[in-house]
């Protein structure tokens, strides 16, 4: 440290001399006469080694003209206080609980102590300050990390390499220029995505924080080039530390607080949050990290990592004031309320009523809903540019959400029901069968909450679960039989199969005759009918209603069974048998491409009149025809003709073909 | 008196107590219905049980349902015995059912269990195609995430399923 330097600090302790006279005036820095600040900041400090480490990284940063007038805390001290303490500010404003007072703390604290710390404890907060999110200069500190080289949450380095180190050591410096300037007053905008981000929300990933401030500065860019320079020129409220006490000329300023609390959007939060800023503020804090760092990685799920955890940097002294029910979540997840180091901190939980029904694992409980919701409020939050597009991303989210929790309760109601069920056959009233199922269900569910699904239908007699699926037409049917074995093999029933079948060809069961008719499927096959009914099932019909000039004989189905397929509007409804010809001329009369129809009955009450038609015709060998304007309709009782034609039944053939045989007069 | 689960069934019992027999129906858990003979015996179960038990028995107790799904049972027996004496349209009565088994999942199979266990046939009728109609129009992925099934098919196993199936895909 030169003793320039130094002098230059001494001198622009001056509270209200403008940034720009006193850069000029320590410095001698031509370069540096006017505002922005920031363009004009010398490389030279830049390219400090990163081994200096706090030191180094404030020397860097007294080499940059001149200290804002609110540094002049630093002027009798290591500059390297400066750097670390704000570093270590940011950092601790990034865990995002709201610690404005951690904040103006740090730059406080830019002691022996802080100095000793910035060296430790500085590689992680510098290393994820880009996070930082409600503290004054920590928005400015990611953004210049940005610049730099954007930190991606994944790759945050616990230990920040030495390019990195320096880098932070420079930008933390520069961040605390900016930091008073911010603190002098900031643009409620400008702080709009990371205060969502992270101060609302506790539990908030530490990387989705991070997201929230380097897209909200990328976009700030310009409005934190005129914060720089207003914040030179307009110094004015800021250095009125009004504050007693003497270490911390900028600490409590009144236009701070309520800027921070506008900025944040958290001003509800400003009153529980102590604004004297003092150590032992931070200290509480600190104690309580470990409790927080705890909780938020039961809350992720993740394992709790002894080293330095870069993704929850600081303490958490207000998050149990954030959100008592969410910590209660968090602890009841674990270990139970009792168990839960937070849910001790804080009052009894309003919810504890509530919980004593529901359990907070459960999907239906209160806290699990607002810890979904807050989860889509602190991805909005965390992408600023979403806010310029539709909201329908947040329907989906919502629908999607609503609906899984949806399809989750009634599984977990039933299993309450289950409970209260003892006895209705075997109700499992634990979980599902198969293990495997469960966890794979807690796999899916984050914080590695066992989400219990309720198989219903292992509740259920094989018979009752055949009798619901004799319910499903035969696609269903046949698309249920993927589900497991046990459905394959209950879905494979023959009788299922017999019911779609017959329901559509009434007499297929007693006339085996009409299978070759149908498909290669043979009678005795034991699946017969699940075998046969996607032949049936494609195969057209039409009822209709056959009359003996004059007299109505029977209603009738009609199987297409060969032939071209008949005619848009299939067979008219009513056939008249008007005339009769002899069996003989059947092969004379009938057209090789003629459609071939299969007759039944239409119901059981049909048949006697159905037979007796049979009959009628065979007597007389016989075939009935019937005729509208085009078509001939011939109706062929057993004969050779129809066993020429494969079927070898008593059941009535048809054979619609146009206009053949010519109607003699 | 035995104790009255809902205001209608109270109705019931105030209104037409004198001449008709009123037998008890005790649930699982030990809570008592009263309804009317008629309306007990819409469940065959019951009807085979009174006709076992000497005429001054009129207490019924069921071992396999508990007063919660009773309840509902009862409610349903109740409105289909009243259809008996004043039929109301096909359309209301449907309309009735549908409402009837809008219940959560948990309650309509143990309304199935139910309504096998008491044996009323239209009840499980009704349930059953109600369950079916979660079923229906699911792929297979989809009836095991609702019902918590797991696929233990191998690969192999599955894909001559489909082929099987595939006359159901091209209609």
């Amino acid at each position: 440290m030169s003793p320039r330097t130094r002098a230059a600090r001494a001198e622009s302790s001056g509270p209200t001399t403008p940034f720009a006279r006193q850069r000029r005036q320590a410095s001698g820095d031509s370069s540096a006469h006017t505002p922005p600040l920031r363009p004009l900041l010398p490389p030279g400090g830049i390219s400090l080694p990163a081994s200096v480490g706090g030191y180094g990284a404030s020397q860097s940063a007294v080499v940059v003209p001149a200290p804002p007038p609110s540094l002049s805390f630093l002027a009798d001290r290591p500059a390297s206080a400066a750097g670390a303490s704000i570093d270590q500010a940011t950092g601790a404003v990034e865990a995002g609980d709201g610690r404005e007072d951690d904040l103006v703390v740090a730059p406080v604290r830019g002691d022996d102590e802080d100095g000793h710390d910035s060296g430790n404890t500085s590689s992680s907060s510098s290393g994820s300050s880009g996070s930082s999110s409600s503290g004054t200069g920590s928005g400015y500190v990611g953004r210049k990390r940005r610049a730099g080289g954007r930190l991606e949450p994944s790759r945050r380095p616990q230990s920040p390499g030495a390019d990195n180190n320096s880098r932070g050591g420079l930008m933390d410096a520069e961040g605390s220029q900016d930091n008073l300037q911010e603190v002098f007053g900031t643009p409620p905008a400008r702080r709009v995505g990371s205060a969502e981000g992270s101060p609302d929300h506790n539990d908030a990933t530490a990387a989705s924080a991070l997201a929230g401030v380097v897209d909200v500065d990328a976009e700030d860019d310009g409005m934190v080039a005129d914060d720089v320079a207003g914040g030179v020129s307009t110094p004015a409220p800021v250095v009125s530390s009004d504050d007693d006490d003497a270490e911390v000329p900028v600490r409590t300023l009144p236009a701070r607080s309520a800027t921070v609390g506008v900025r944040n959007g958290a001003a509800l939060r400003l009153p529980d949050v102590p604004l004297v800023s003092k150590m032992g503020v931070r200290r509480v804090a600190d104690e309580h990290e470990t409790t927080r760092r705890l909780l938020d990685l039961q809350m992720t799920g993740e394992q709790p990592s002894t080293g330095v955890d870069s993704s929850s940097p600081s303490g958490a002294g207000s998050s149990k004031r954030l959100r008592p029910w969410c910590n209660h979540d968090r602890a009841v997840m674990c270990d139970g309320p009792n168990a839960c180091p937070a849910a001790q901190l804080s009052e009894p939980c309003a919810l504890d009523d509530m919980v004593m029904s529901i359990p907070p694992s459960s999907a239906d409980s209160v806290p699990a809903m607002v810890r979904d919701i807050r989860k889509m409020l602190d991805y909005v939050a965390s992408k600023p540019s979403l806010a310029r597009g539709s909201s329908s991303f947040m329907r989906d989210y919502l629908r999607t959400m609503l609906t899984s929790q949806m399809s989750a309760v009634d599984q977990e109601r039933a299993l309450l029901e289950g409970h209260l069920m003892v006895g209705v056959t075997p109700c499992p009233s634990e979980v599902t069968d198969d293990p495997s199922d469960a966890t794979r269900a807690a796999k899916s569910r984050p914080g590695g909450r066992r989400l219990l699904r309720e198989n219903h239908f292992a509740w259920l007699p094989e018979e009752i679960t055949k009798h619901v699926f004799s319910f499903l037409p035969g696609q269903e049917l046949a698309n249920v039989r993927l589900v497991s074995r046990e459905w394959r093999t209950m879905a494979e029933d023959e009788q299922l199969w017999k019911a779609l079948t017959l329901a559509r060809w009434r007499s297929l069961d007693k006339d085996a005759a009409a299978w070759p008719l149908i498909s290669d499927v043979p009678f005795t096959d034991p699946h017969k009918w699940r075998k046969v009914y996607p032949h049936v099932a494609r195969g057209a019909q039409w009822q209709c209603r056959l009359q003996k000039t004059g007299r109505f004989i029977c209603n009738l189905v009609a199987h297409h069974i060969g032939g071209n397929q008949l005619a848009e509007g299939g067979l008219p409804y009513t056939l008249i048998v008007e005339r009769r010809f002899n069996l003989q001329h059947l092969d004379k009369f009938v057209v090789p491409e003629a459609s071939l129809l299969y007759f039944e009955p239409q119901n059981p009450e049909d048949a006697p009149g159905f037979q007796d038609f049979i009959k009628y015709l065979l007597n007389r060998s016989r075939a009935g025809l019937a005729l509208d304007e085009l078509r001939r309709f011939i109706f062929v009782p057993p004969c050779q003709f129809a066993r020429d034609r494969n079927y070898n039944g008593e059941s009535l053939l048809g054979v619609v073909q146009d206009a053949f045989p010519p109607i003699n007069p | 008196m035995a104790a009255v689960n809902d205001d209608g069934m109270a109705m019931t019992t105030n209104e037409e107590a004198a001449p008709k027999r009123m037998i008890t129906i005790l649930s699982q858990d030990k809570e008592e219905f009263v309804v009317e003979k008629g309306v007990a015996t819409m469940a065959t179960l019951i009807e085979d049980l009174l006709a076992d038990v000497s005429d001054g028995e009129d207490k019924i107790p069921l071992q396999n349902v508990d007063a919660r799904i009773l309840a509902k049972v009862i409610e349903y027996m109740k409105y289909h015995f009243k259809l008996i004496e004043t039929p109301q349209p096909e359309d209301e009565v449907r309309r009735w059912d549908r409402e009837f088994v809008r219940v959560d999942k948990s309650t309509l199979f143990h309304l199935v269990l139910a309504a096998n266990y008491l044996n009323i046939q239209s009840l499980l009728d009704l349930t059953t195609q109600t369950v079916a109609e979660l079923i229906k129009g699911k792929t297979p992925e989809q009836i095991r995430t609702e019902f918590g099934i797991v696929n233990d098919f191998t690969p192999e196993e599955e894909e001559e399923i489909r082929r099987d199936n595939a006359w159901s895909e091209d209609r």
